[in-house]
């Protein structure tokens, strides 16, 4: 992860008019950004448009950038809200999955894919699926804490939820997750 | 189960390290003497490295850099939202408010009619033959009208005066 005066440094100059400075902010940030659209619809070239979205208006609302938080927080929060508002705006179908349902995604019964295809599946792919159904918020939580690198406290910011709830949200989210691992791995014990 | 799920919230707690100054000894001496819990932490471990480690970033396509910085070479950053809003506008606009409500309240305590039999006696407001003139429904429509129309130039106004600052 990069450092707070790194973003601070390039921050200063795109606002002294060094606007392909910019870009190093863009190359730095541009696999979180997508990742957490990415949680939110499950469209590459939607996700891609989002993102961009979210480059442009952090670009024009720079200026406000106060500081206060880490940059990377501050652009967290303009890729939630944009993410939600597009959700708003055209009702996107999301990924929303019951308990049960997550469940099903390590049983091969109902599975996407063939069984065989199943089991030869790594643990980081099992995951990286299982968290592909995750219901958006619990996905979100669990990206911006392992990947995005944010502190709980961080999170409810960008999410706009209290720290209690935050916790909630991973607890949920770990235990789906760990039940998913468990019935991949007792299925091959079996 | 759902001692279970407290010992797992607590335990998650004590991983991520946002437990209490107080409940993080006591933690560790569980973990330490209770197989039970000692048996979860690990459970719990195992997964916090697992997900920590398997978690991919999604790759966007070769050219978003460049996309962006497209659309970012025709715009300009805005300037900070707090210079433009002006303080002074907010503040005269809330004191014309209050102003008024005090205006309205001093005139309708200092008209109250004490000798009158009825319970509660509201005073009348004499308009003269203003009152005539503001319910005719035309007048309304007209004030309506011009109201909307000010907006519309002031709206012009501030975006032709924000394009010229930015």
């Amino acid at each position: 992860m990069f450092t707070e005066s790194d973003d601070t440094e390039v921050i200063q100059l795109v606002l002294r008019g060094q606007q392909a400075a910019y870009a190093t902010l863009v190359s730095r940030y541009q696999q979180y950004v997508f990742t957490l659209a990415m949680r939110y619809v499950k469209d590459r070239e939607l996700a891609e448009e989002l993102a961009q979205d979210v480059f442009v208006k952090a670009y024009r609302c720079l200026a406000d950038f106060k500081g206060n938080s880490k940059f990377s927080t501050w652009l967290y929060t303009i890729v939630n809200t944009t993410c939600l508002s597009h959700l708003r705006k055209k009702k996107d179908e999301t990924i929303l999955l019951e308990e049960e349902k997550m469940v099903s995604i390590s049983d091969n019964s109902n599975a996407e894919r063939p069984s065989e295809r199943m089991e030869q599946r790594t643990q980081k792919q099992m995951l990286n699926s299982a968290l592909k159904h995750l219901p958006e918020s619990e996905a979100q939580a669990i990206s911006l804490f392992y990947q995005g690198e944010q502190s709980i406290e961080e999170i409810g910011v960008i999410m706009g939820l209290t720290t209690g709830n935050v916790k909630v949200k991973l607890f949920r989210a770990r235990q789906k997750l760990k039940e998913v691992l468990e019935s991949r791995y007792s299925r091959e014990l079996a | 189960m759902e001692q279970n799920e407290e010992i797992e919230m607590q335990l998650w707690d004590y991983i991520d390290g946002i437990c209490s100054i107080d409940d993080m000894p006591r933690i560790s001496i569980l973990i330490e003497r209770d197989p039970a819990w000692k048996a979860k932490y690990a459970e719990l471990s195992a997964l916090h490295t697992s997900i920590g480690s398997s978690l991919e970033l999604e790759q966007p396509s070769m050219r978003f850099t460049q996309n962006v910085m497209d659309v970012v070479a025709a715009t300009h950053v805005a300037p900070a939202s707090k210079k433009y809003i002006n303080k002074g506008i907010i503040r005269g606009i809330a004191a014309l408010f209050i102003g008024m409500l005090t205006t309205a309240l001093g005139y309708a305590i200092a008209h109250v009619d004490n000798n009158t039999t009825s319970k509660i006696a509201l005073p009348k407001l004499n308009l003269g033959g203003i009152s005539n003139i503001f319910n005719s429904g035309t007048m309304l429509m007209i004030i309506a009208v011009n109201i909307v129309i000010g907006l519309v130039f002031l709206d012009s106004l501030l975006r032709r005066k924000r394009a010229h600052i930015s």
